[in-house]
């Protein structure tokens, strides 16, 4: 306990907090660009951190981690570009609010969902670090193979209506991703000999491909972003529909208690893990979310229990992921690799040492992701309301900038010309499957856990010496295969008893016709 | 003058029918064709180099057959459903804009390493404007040179991320 007030001291002077506003509206800067992923904000930091007391250089980052990660849901809800991986759930439902005119309550919500769901999960942390750490270290390769597969399975759940063009879309993910170099032999597949690919199938450039060039190709047919009168809506940029806009999100908000609880402990777990990566989380609440809801908002067409499932567990992993950084030494995402660095840099090796060596320091931290969460509502006030006013702007004059910015995006993601070209496919793949239905967010899932799956999946076959019964040995993985095997389960039920009330219905309809 | 007008439109519709089932058949098509060639890249790999990828070629080169055969089945019986999303009504409505626009952005893209990033991005803001119906040449050249201007201060010098460079500006 008195680690913990030794670590509020720490960030309680103006200072620190200084650090971390900076840091949060730095994030938010970047974080709204498609392309720009909280590792890049968090580096370009990296430089100004130096000679800085330690604290002071975490909490900066830890602010631009709370900020991005927000961020990426405006252009989301804007634009129909996610801003990141994970923020493609949230424009699942963000967006078709943007298209009624209600931009400001939909990033309103994702506002309130992202300070929730980071302080939540920031007290569970503070309590619980050394458990986490604990739990953490237990997954080995086999465990992350079947937690992957448990994502896979659970994610079925946010296919469109079409399932054969949805697996066809997450099967053609999968097989993309493997168009790399095998990570334990070297050897290239389908790669064409060009050195770009032999790491991985990137899928920034795939993100700004699938969602923001096909996007900006096809509002190009049209005359204004929102669906409704442009007139009518210009006036929503006042003062007091600002402050409607915060109320309408907090009311929303607290409608969904357990949305939003339970989607920041589920953001928090997979923050935990290392090596999952916080953009699954999001769709994994978002999809579990689809199942409990009763709600008569179809998911999909502006359901607000979309945005706060998804923006709530993309927070919360961002705190979770701290754990395993400074608690392990294992990074548990890009952003917190770079905090890793700097803890090298300041000469701290982390570990489970660390809590005592440093304890102060590593609770300013995860206090400060709380406080920074926080900060979220009135920073996202006082940013996202300027940027809302972009879908007022009509497409012949936006899209060239926005394309122009996916140019950039992509680019800076490994400062390659290849990736901008790989955008530019993407993007011709993305029209064709707008265009015919087929959802586009199963082939980003799957390029992003592809490597995921074959990494752990080769690591677990060699460590069990190739012995199948190996998979099975485990006291987690066997858990985790039960859970796998009741989210398959009732996956087909659920989906046998939708179809069996949607006929019903029909029936029902029919013979009153 | 009627029947000019006749077959116009018949042509037309005729156009629109052959661009849907292109469409239709684009994604199945490409999907096959990658998930054979991928199958047959890793055919004479070891185990664990080709499982996964050949695990994820199979069922995809199936599903993608059985889509195909649906799409094959349109051409056939000459049988086109309606427009299923507005994105296809939009861009059977629209199509020059929208070829406009992709090819804009391919010219936008090849000519970056040789007129360099900013002075290209100028020229297709402008240019891209332009045929979107965009008026007042004087509000063209402001938007674009203003924005590319915009984006030289924020990536260049204030975030300082590298950006594309050509041999011009």
């Amino acid at each position: 306990m008195d680690v913990v007030i030794q670590g509020a001291e720490l960030l309680a002077n103006w200072n620190s907090l200084l650090y971390l506003l900076i840091g949060l509206i730095s994030g938010f800067i970047v974080g709204c660009i498609p392309g720009f992923s909280t590792a890049v904000a968090a580096a370009l930091l990296v430089p100004l951190s130096i000679g800085l007391p330690l604290e002071l250089g975490l909490l900066m980052v830890v602010g631009v981690y709370a900020g991005s990660q927000f961020a990426g849901a405006v252009p989301a809800i804007l634009l129909n570009i996610p801003g990141d991986v994970g923020t493609a759930a949230t424009a699942m439902d963000g967006h078709p609010l943007a298209l009624q005119g209600k931009s400001l309550y939909a990033i309103g919500l994702a506002r309130i969902a992202s300070a929730m769901g980071g302080m939540i999960a920031g007290i569970i942390v503070v309590c619980t670090v050394g458990l986490l750490a604990d739990a953490a270290i237990r997954f080995g390769p086999r465990e992350m193979f079947i937690v992957t597969m448990c994502a896979l399975a659970v994610l079925a759940g946010i296919v469109g209506n079409n399932v054969t063009k949805s697996i066809v879309s997450v099967l053609l993910g999968l097989a993309l991703s493997m168009v790399s170099a095998n990570p334990q032999t070297g050897t290239t597949r389908l790669t064409l000999g060009i050195p770009e690919l032999f790491e991985e199938m990137p899928f920034i450039p795939a993100i700004i491909g699938l969602f923001g060039i096909a996007q900006m190709w096809m509002i190009a047919t049209r005359d204004k972003f929102e669906s409704v009168d442009m007139e009518k809506s210009a006036s929503r940029i006042t003062g007091r529909f600002l402050l409607s806009d915060i109320v309408d999100g907090i009311r929303t908000a607290f409608r969904y208690p357990m949305v939003i609880a339970r989607s920041s402990l589920i953001g928090l777990l997979m923050g935990v893990i290392p090596g999952i990566g916080t953009s699954v989380a999001n769709f994994i609440s978002y999809s579990i979310t689809k199942k409990q809801s009763k709600s008569e908002i179809p998911f999909g067409q502006g359901n607000p229990e979309g945005i706060l499932a998804s923006e709530a567990s993309d927070n919360a992993a961002a705190s979770g992921t701290l754990v395993p950084t400074m608690a392990l030494g294992v990074p548990g995402s890009a952003t917190a690799a770079v905090m890793l660095a700097m803890l090298y840099i300041n000469g701290i090796e982390p570990g489970p040492r660390v809590i005592t060596t440093h304890g102060p320091e590593l609770y300013s931290v995860f206090l400060g992701a709380m406080v920074a969460s926080a900060l979220i509502i009135p920073v996202g006030l006082l940013l996202s309301a300027p940027l809302a006013a972009i879908t007022k702007i009509p497409p012949r004059y936006l899209s060239g900038a926005i394309l122009a910015l996916c140019v950039i995006g992509a680019f800076a993601y490994r400062n390659s010309v290849f990736d901008v070209i790989l955008a530019l496919m993407f993007g011709f793949v993305g029209i064709v499957m707008r265009v015919k239905g087929y959802p586009v967010v199963p082939l980003i899932l799957g390029l992003v856990l592809g490597p995921i799956i074959e990494t752990n999946f080769l690591r677990a076959v060699a460590i069990g010496g190739y012995n199948i019964s190996y998979f099975f040995e485990s006291t987690i993985g066997n858990v985790l295969w039960s859970i796998l095997g009741c989210i398959i389960v009732y996956s087909i039920i659920s989906t046998l008893i939708s179809r069996k009330k949607f006929r019903q219905r029909v029936f029902n309809v029919e013979e009153k016709v | 003058m009627q029947y000019q007008k006749q077959q116009k439109e018949k042509s037309s519709q005729k156009g629109r029918n052959v661009t849907r089932i292109a469409f239709e058949a684009a994604i199945p098509l490409m999907s096959l064709v990658f998930g054979i060639a991928l199958f047959a890249n890793t055919s004479q790999m070891n185990i664990d180099t080709k499982l996964l990828p050949q695990l994820m070629a199979v069922p995809l080169v199936i599903v993608s057959l059985l889509l195909l055969v649906k799409s094959a089945g349109a051409v056939v019986t000459r049988k086109v459903s309606p427009p299923e999303t507005e994105d296809e009504k939009s861009i059977l409505d629209h199509p020059k804009k929208v070829i406009w626009a992709i090819s804009l952005t391919v010219i936008y893209i090849s000519i970056i390493p040789w007129v360099g990033f900013f002075s290209s991005t100028a020229l297709f803001m402008f240019a891209l404007m332009h045929v979107l119906g965009a008026k007042g040449f004087l509000r063209k050249l402001a938007i674009s040179v203003g924005s590319t201007a915009g984006i030289y201060v924020l990536f260049g010098l204030i975030i300082a991320v590298p950006l594309p460079h050509g041999y011009l500006i």
